[in-house]
């Protein structure tokens, strides 16, 4: 049976050459409020928007208008998201049937898992703290699934052959 | 279910990744089958049989918790 929804094999390596220096990067701009100078884009258009963040009682009130645009988080985001896909989601070398229910498994697991840390985090971290959760929380499902499926694919890989 | 996989395999003294190789999967399949830990789907369970020149049942039988 042909798997559906994978990308070829080679599109693994391309992912992990995407994610790992995004990945990276986003770990700077998260920690470090790194950006490059050189990402700053003039936007053709005026971008407004608006914030509302409650304080305690009082709600404070933020309209900002921008018409450049730093871009270096944006792509940190999006090329940690598209190389997390590639990883997770091209076909091994041998895709068969087992190899699908492994997958759809540790699909299930890393929901499981992920949603398990969410209620957690939920419940003992407030604050700004739980909005850096929450873009944890943005990648995690990814990365609980590649972690738990080449475990068990590697595992069984390992297992001395009893014949 | 029950197979005799490893059996049949050793009168054809074939290793699992001959036998792997032969039908097109990763020997981890085979060696999950083996031991029990995965039911192949009904292509997979004739091709197998297929190759050792047997019937279905005579290699994969129910046992009591099927």
């Amino acid at each position: 049976m042909e798997p559906r929804f994978l990308f070829p094999h080679r599109y693994k390596a391309v992912g992990w050459l995407i994610a790992i220096p995004c990945i990276i990067l986003g770990i700077f701009v998260l920690f470090n409020d790194f950006s490059f100078d050189f990402l700053t884009i003039q936007l053709p258009f005026k971008y407004y928007f608006s914030d509302s963040f409650p304080t305690g009682n009082s709600k404070i009130h933020g309209t900002d208008e921008i018409s450049a645009l730093n871009i270096t988080d944006e792509i940190a985001t999006v090329g940690s998201i598209i190389g997390l896909l590639f990883i997770a989601f091209s076909k091994v070398k041998i895709e068969d049937e087992y190899v699908s229910k492994i997958r759809l498994e540790s699909l299930q697991w890393a929901i499981y898992f992920n949603f398990a840390l969410l209620i957690l985090a939920t419940i003992f971290v407030h604050g700004m703290a739980y909005f850096q959760v929450t873009i944890f929380n943005m990648f995690t499902p990814l990365v609980f699934f590649i972690i738990r499926f080449y475990y068990i694919l590697i595992l069984k890989n390992n297992e001395p052959t009893k014949s | 279910m029950k197979n005799r996989i490893r059996i049949e395999r050793a009168i054809l003294d074939i290793t699992q990744a001959d036998l792997a190789e032969r039908i097109n999967v990763s020997r981890q399949t085979i060696n999950a089958i083996e031991s029990n830990k995965y039911v192949p789907s009904t292509v997979l369970a004739l091709k197998i049989a297929r190759l050792f020149g047997k019937h279905v049942e005579e290699v994969f039988s129910l046992d009591e918790n099927d």
